[in-house]
C-alpha cells in the first residue's frame, strides 16, 4: 500500500490479515470496495485487453486475437458443430446423477454399518488415490466408444468423492439426536430419513460440488482420449489441424460452461446450508 | 463416555467377519475378472491372467521401463516445476490480499478449466517436445498447489505473529519458525492434489497428442487390439499414481494428522 492519507490508521494487522491499515470514513469504504470487488474484474478486463492486443500484433503463432476467437465461436455456433456440446452435457446429465444417488447411498450405508465400511473402505480409499483418469483406457477397452463409456467415466470420477464426503456428513450427526429419536422408536429408515441426511446435508453438498469438477475434468478428459466423439474430439481436430480460432472457441465455451456450472453448484451450497450454525 | 450393548455387538461382528469379507470379496473380483475374461468376448476383457502374463511380458522385454523412463521425465520435470513455481506464488498471494485480488480469478478459473483444453494449445507453441509435456504437467499441477499454498498462508494466526514481533523476531525470523511452519500442513496437501493432476497430465498427453512412452504403449495396444496390453500398461499407470499420491498422502499425515474435517481444497 502506498503512503497514508491523512485520514487515521488502523490497528496493524498480521500475515495474512486483510487489513494492514484501514482507512476510515466513506472515501475508506468506497476505495475498499472498489479495491475488493472491482480488483479482480479490472485485472480481467486488462487481461482479456492484453489477449487482444497481443493477438493482433500476431506476437506469437498460437495466439489469435481475441475478437477472431469470439468471431470464430459465433460461427461454430451457428453452424451447429458445436451441437456436439448436447451429447456431452448429456452423458455428463446421466454420471453425475447415477454417481449422486449410489454415491450418497453407499455413503450413508458405510457410515452407518461398520461391517460395510470395512470391506468398501480399502477400495474407496484406492480409487480417492488413484488419479481417476488415469483409468481412462480401461473404460475404453470394457465399453467401447459409445455414450456408456462416458457416463462410467463421468461416474467413476465423481461416484468417490460423494462417498467420501458422505460418510463425513453423516458421521457428523449429533448422536444425541439419533439417541432420542431411537428411545422414541425410530427405525433405521425414519432415522436416516429424517436425522441423518438433514444433519448430513453441508458436507454432502460438498460432496456433491467436488462430485461435480471431477465429473467435468472427467468427461473432457474421457472424450479429449476417445477423441471420436463429442467436445474433446473437437479439441483434438482443431488442435491437430491447428484450426487456433476454432480451438481457442471450443476451450472459451468450455471455460465458460464450467465457470457458471462451478458458480451454480456453489450457490446452491451457500443458500441452502445459510441456516447452518457452522 | 460408556459403549452401549448394541455397539459392542455390532463391533464384534464387524470385527470377526470384516477381515474374512475384506479379503474374501477382493479374492472373488479377481475371480469374477478371471471368469468374465474367458467366457465373455475375448476383445472386451482379458482375463486376469491374461493381463498379468501381457504384464510379465512388458517388463521381461525391457519395454516396461524404458517406457516409465521416458513418460516420467516429464511427471519428474514437471512436478519439481510445479513446486518451484507454485509454492512462491501461492505464499505471495496468500501474503499479500493485494496481488490475491488481481491474480486470484486466474488462478479460481485455472482451477475450473479442464487443462485438457489447452493441450493442444501449448503444443502449437512447443511442438511435440519433451518441453511441451513439461509444460502440460505444469498446467494441470500449478492451480491445486498455488491454491492450497495461499490456503496455508491465509490460515497462519496473525496473534503468534504478533506474539514473535513482540518477542522481538525479524521478518525473515517470523517467516522461518512461524509462518511456514503453520502453512505446511496445507503446503504438503497442495503437494498431494498436485501429485495426482501431475500423473494425469503426463498420462493424458501420452495418451493423445504425443504418443511416447507408457501411453504409446498403451495406444500400441488398442491399435492391435491387445486388450491385454491395455490392461496391464493401464494398471502400471494406476499403480504409480497410487504410489506417488498414497507417499504424499503418508508424509501429510507425518507432518500435520489430519482433522477431522480437514481437506485439501480440490
Amino acid at each position: 500500500m502506498s503512503a497514508a492519507p491523512s485520514v487515521s490508521r488502523g490497528a496493524v494487522g498480521g500475515v495474512g490479515s486483510p487489513v494492514r491499515f484501514r482507512r476510515r470514513g466513506r472515501l475508506g469504504r468506497a476505495t475498499r470496495i472498489l479495491s475488493d470487488q472491482g480488483l479482480p474484474w479490472l485485472s480481467l478486463a486488462i487481461g482479456l485487453a492484453l489477449w487482444e492486443v497481443l493477438g493482433q500484433a500476431r506476437a506469437f503463432s498460437f495466439l489469435p486475437p481475441l475478437s477472431d476467437v469470439l468471431l470464430a465461436l459465433r460461427d461454430l455456433w451457428v453452424s451447429g458443430r458445436l451441437n456436439a456440446l448436447g451429447a456431452t452435457l448429456q452423458a455428463f446429465g446421466i454420471g453425475f446423477a447415477v454417481s449422486l444417488v449410489l454415491g450418497i447411498a453407499t455413503g450413508i450405508a458405510m457410515a452407518r454399518n461398520r461391517l460395510v465400511e470395512y470391506v468398501l473402505d480399502p477400495y474407496i480409499d484406492a480409487f480417492m488415490t488413484i488419479p481417476s483418469s488415469a483409468l481412462i483406457p480401461l473404460y475404453l477397452v470394457l465399453f467401447g466408444l459409445g455414450t456408456e463409456t462416458r457416463v462410467v467415466v463421468v461416474f467413476m470420477h465423481a461416484y468417490f468423492v460423494v462417498v467420501v464426503n458422505t460418510i463425513a456428513g453423516a458421521r457428523s450427526v449429533d448422536q444425541n439426536l439419533v439417541e432420542m429419536a431411537r428411545a422414541f422408536g425410530a427405525r433405521e429408515g425414519d432415522l436416516i430419513r429424517k436425522i441423518v441426511l438433514p444433519s448430513a446435508f453441508p458436507l454432502l453438498l460438498t460432496g456433491v460440488r467436488l462430485g461435480f469438477g471431477r465429473g467435468v475434468r472427467g468427461i473432457i478428459n474421457g472424450e479429449t482420449i476417445l477423441a471420436s466423439v463429442g467436445i474433446g474430439q473437437l479439441l483434438i481436430r482443431y488442435g491437430r489441424s491447428f484450426q487456433m480460432e476454432n480451438l481457442y472457441a471450443v476451450v472459451l465455451t468450455i471455460v465458460l460452461l464450467a465457470v457458471i456450472g462451478t458458480t451454480a453448484v456453489g450457490l446452491i451450497e451457500r443458500s441452502t446450508t445459510r441456516w447452518q450454525k457452522t | 463416555m460408556s459403549v452401549p450393548a448394541v455397539a459392542v455387538r455390532r463391533n464384534r461382528r464387524a470385527l470377526t467377519w470384516g477381515p474374512a469379507l475384506r479379503y474374501g470379496s477382493f479374492l472373488l473380483l479377481l475371480l469374477f475378472w478371471e471368469y468374465a475374461g474367458r467366457t465373455g468376448e475375448r476383445l472386451l476383457i482379458p482375463p486376469f491372467s491374461a493381463t498379468m502374463v501381457a504384464l510379465g511380458e512388458l517388463i521381461v522385454s525391457g519395454e516396461l521401463f524404458r517406457a516409465l523412463y521416458v513418460s516420467n521425465q516429464s511427471l519428474v520435470l514437471g512436478f519439481l516445476l510445479t513446486v518451484l513455481l507454485g509454492v512462491p506464488f501461492g505464499l505471495l498471494l496468500g501474503r499479500f490480499p493485494i496481488l490475491d485480488r488481481v491474480f486470484g480469478i486466474y488462478l479460481d478459473i485455472s482451477l475450473v478449466v479442464p487443462m485438457v483444453a489447452l493441450m493442444p494449445v501449448v503444443i502449437v507453441a512447443l511442438g511435440i517436445t519433451l518441453a511441451a509435456r513439461v509444460v502440460i504437467v505444469v498446467l494441470f499441477a500449478l492451480p491445486g498447489l498455488v491454491i492450497n499454498v495461499r490456503t496455508g498462508m491465509r490460515g497462519v494466526d496473525p496473534r503468534l505473529v504478533e506474539m514473535a514481533r513482540a518477542f522481538g523476531a525479524r521478518e525473515w525470523q517470523i517467516w522461518w519458525k512461524v509462518t511456514l511452519p503453520a502453512a505446511l500442513p496445507a503446503l504438503i496437501a497442495g503437494l498431494r492434489f498436485a501429485a495426482s493432476r501431475a500423473v494425469v497430465g503426463m498420462i493424458i498427453v501420452e495418451l493423445t497428442l504425443i504418443s511416447v512412452g507408457i501411453g504409446l504403449v498403451i495406444q500400441n495396444g488398442r491399435g492391435q487390439f491387445a486388450a491385454d496390453v491395455v490392461f496391464a500398461g493401464t494398471l502400471v499407470v494406476a499403480a504409480e499414481g497410487l504410489l506417488i499420491v498414497g507417499l504424499a498422502g503418508r508424509l501429510e499425515r507425518l507432518v500435520a494428522p489430519r482433522r477431522k474435517l480437514g481437506r485439501a481444497i480440490e
